[in-house]
């Protein structure tokens, strides 16, 4: 199986500070490569959520340093699978202690990938988004959003699940297969408000490695700026090359 | 006078009410119906006509399991999760002196985010408000705070002044929290912001104006409760409408008026016995402070000579009152010492507060707290192996005794992770705990395993010394201990011998160590 990556987060042309985060690592196992990517948002209404984006990324990757010596070796996919949702709980548990010992307001979304092979594992909190780019970019999560009306009838999504919101979580788990020349992109709201099938589409044909792919993604947040997105940007690719 | 129980894999302690003490009926009824949370939930029953009280140990660890070493912030919340129920007691019809105070009926869960405590509602168990002053001081005194050691000099300078009360120590802790002070030095923040650290006053605790030392007359007492009620003491300052009122019935029963509640349903042989809140009692001494202490057992003498005959002592100790006149009960001794401290170093250390002979000032506290009976864990619990065959030294009766300060663990089994082969447990303090480093990278417990072994939580299981062999708690796990493949119950400890296994698992994956 051969996967090429790509991962970049800038604060935009408007914010003093990006409050988002991501993190996309590989396995540097040959027989069997495998995949993990996060990305979380912080939410802008809280001062410092990039506490929060910082702790779930960071411990993501700990987790991600520490599986790869035991995985597929000591442990199969379904531990696995089962050891990463146990590390997201706790991630959270660490984002609502802190909240609650520093007495300040954190929290941020969360859209964390996980690629074994042929099949795909994503678990997800909030508004963060993961698409698959197959002939069309199809949307894999869904929002955890509810849209209010606002004074004067406009109308505005408000947050209603995110990391750090309660310490028990309420997560959506979802997954399925993959093909070759499949590619999944992952990004916070601010890649996507202003990002079309076409935009994506020209890149996704030029990864033919890392470096490609690495250029895909910056090419992406050029793009998404060139537009006028004010809010932080993050965007993840993975290109599944072969397998 | 506790008994810890085991039931259905969960586990109790029970108080057996004994046929002479004074039940208070009314808080009995608030926690069977409406129990606050910042209680244990109870459940009653009538055995042989003795009533028998159960509480569940759930929620939390115990206090004695905390650890002693904790961050500014962290000791700061956990004092004031513990402080805020015996302020809110009264909202409940409850008297903060009936809370038992014993590391062990503590239950803290999340690092003092949440405490519940035992509440014994019989007179016999009252505690005094020395007592009380007492255990929040030793709570102090023992827990080391990592970044901060200075931290602990203002809470203890508080508790220690001769005229403050828990009431300004919560307030004090309030405020620190407020401002942010103290953020735990170990705490991972990225892209750390430059936050101006504003210099923090150095807040004097809230003193309260000297008590005017008048004849104590029953006809005065009344308007100098209401005057008070208002706010000028502790506890009363926070006291709801409910507790207001409640303060004013049981000020007119004690000064001998038959009154009644307004809607008749409190009888006044609630507060003529037991079950009230003495807030009479307290304001009373608050005001009067050790000159009441002659008085009011001469009064309770009358009415019943049997009991003030059996506690002398008790209502002695209690006659300092905590609103106020809280810390008047102090002996000259004590009260020389402190001031020694303050006379000598305005702005004194803990080590300073150290000096004072530690056995001596939990004394009152120990002597009527319960005392776990070690037999009682044992029930369910695995037998003791009687042979290691292997010529290690055997635990038991009449052989020879095995140097418990270190406990070796050899690796059994393990699947799915990569576990040490070895690991040697320092007991020479007599404890410690075992557990993961966290995701965040942080420690919680003194051995850690590695953080792919997610199965183990943060805090799993502590191990203490026990004359010739050792116990093991679980900490509430999410997985559980086994030991010898019957799991743990959690805050339970059993006992831990040579050759013992010690399992931890969730579903394929697990680790076995053996005591060795």
């Amino acid at each position: 199986m051969e996967v090429f990556t790509g991962c970049i987060t800038d604060k935009g042309s408007c914010k003093k500070k990006n409050q988002d985060r991501a993190v996309c690592h590989v396995s540097g196992s040959r027989k069997a490569p495998w995949v993990v990517a996060c990305v979380c948002d912080g939410i802008g209404s809280f001062e410092r959520s990039e506490i929060a984006a910082e702790i779930m990324t960071n411990g993501i990757t700990n987790w991600f340093y520490g599986m790869e010596k035991l995985y597929p070796e000591k442990i199969n996919e379904d531990t696995l699978l089962e050891d990463l949702e146990m590390t997201i709980r706790e991630l959270n548990e660490l984002v609502c202690e802190y909240r609650s010992e520093n007495a300040i307001d954190i929290g941020c979304t969360m859209s964390v990938l996980l690629l074994l092979g042929r099949n795909y594992y994503i678990f997800h909190v909030g508004d963060s988004r993961i698409y698959l780019v197959r002939d069309g970019l199809y949307q894999i999560t869904r929002d955890e959003v509810s849209m209010v009306e606002q004074e004067g009838g406009r109308m505005k999504g408000l947050l209603i699940n995110y990391i750090g919101r309660n310490p028990e979580l309420w997560m959506s788990k979802l997954g399925d297969a993959v093909q070759e020349k499949d590619l999944l992109l992952m990004g916070s709201d601010g890649l996507f408000k202003r990002l079309a099938y076409e935009d994506v589409a020209d890149h996704a044909g030029s990864i033919k490695n890392d470096k490609k792919a690495q250029k895909a993604c910056e090419a992406l947040l050029q793009t998404v700026m060139s537009r006028g997105e004010r809010d932080n940007i993050s965007c993840i690719m993975i290109y599944i090359a072969s397998f | 006078m506790l008994t810890d129980v085991v039931i259905a894999n969960k586990s109790y302690t029970k108080f057996t009410v004994a046929e002479e003490d004074e039940l208070d009926v009314i808080a009995l009824k608030v926690m069977k119906q409406d129990c606050p949370d910042f209680l244990l939930p109870i459940r009653t029953m009538e055995i042989d006509g003795e009533l028998e009280i159960r509480y569940e140990l759930a929620g939390g660890m115990r206090l004695a399991y905390e650890p002693r070493e904790m961050y500014k912030k962290e000791f700061y919340n956990m004092l004031i999760n513990m402080l805020i129920p015996f302020k809110n007691c009264n909202d409940w019809f409850l008297d903060y002196h009936y809370i038992l105070l014993d590391d062990n009926y503590i239950l803290v869960d999340k690092g003092g985010q949440s405490v519940k405590y035992v509440y014994l509602p019989v007179a016999s168990c009252a505690n005094t408000d020395e007592q009380i002053r007492r255990f929040f001081m030793d709570l102090i005194l023992r827990t080391t705070v990592l970044d901060d050691r200075g931290s602990m000099v203002e809470p203890l300078r508080i508790i220690n002044s001769s005229d403050a009360n828990l009431m300004v120590l919560l307030d004090y802790l309030m405020r620190q929290g407020s401002q942010g002070g103290g953020q735990p030095a170990a705490k991972q923040e990225p892209q750390p912001q430059p936050r101006r650290q504003e210099p923090q006053p150095q807040p004097q605790p809230r003193r309260q104006e000297p008590q005017p030392q008048p004849q104590p007359k029953q006809q005065t007492l009344q308007p100098a409760a209401e005057e008070n009620k208002g706010g000028k003491f502790g506890f009363l300052k926070g006291g709801s409408d409910r507790g207001a009122e409640k303060q004013q019935q049981g000020l007119n029963l004690n000064s001998g008026q038959d009154q009644k509640l307004p809607d008749g349903s409190r009888p006044g042989q609630i507060s003529k016995e037991f079950g009230k809140n003495d807030d009479q009692g307290r304001l009373i001494d608050s005001l009067f402070g050790d000159d009441e202490d002659e008085k009011e057992p001469k009064k309770k003498k009358e009415k019943e000579p049997k009991k003030a005959k059996e506690k002398p002592e008790k209502q002695e100790k209690q006659g300092g009152g905590f609103l106020g006149g809280l810390f008047k009960g102090k002996s000259k001794e004590e009260q020389g010492e402190i001031n020694y401290f303050q006379q000598q170093n305005p702005n004194p250390s803990p080590e300073q507060f150290q000096r004072q002979p530690v056995q001596q000032r939990q004394q009152p506290v120990q002597q009527r707290q319960p005392v776990q009976q070690p037999q009682q864990f044992n029930g369910g619990y695995t037998q003791p192996a009687t042979d290691t065959g292997d010529g290690d030294t055997v635990i038991g009766g009449g052989e020879e005794v095995r140097d418990n300060r270190t406990l070796r663990l050899r690796l059994k089994d393990c699947e799915g992770c990569n576990c040490p082969k070895m690991i040697e447990l320092n007991l020479e303090k007599g404890f410690t705990t075992v557990g993961r480093v966290g995701k965040d990278g942080q420690r919680k417990a003194e051995f850690c395993f590695d953080m792919s072994v997610s199965f183990v939580s943060r805090l799993q299981f502590r191990v203490e010394t026990e004359e010739d062999h050792w116990r093991v708690i679980d900490l509430g796990s999410a997985n559980g201990t086994y030991v010898n493949n019957q799991k743990l119950i959690v805050n339970m400890p059993a006992p831990l011998r040579v050759n013992d296994e010690i399992m931890i698992y969730c579903n394929q994956r697990s680790l076995v160590y053996r005591v060795c």
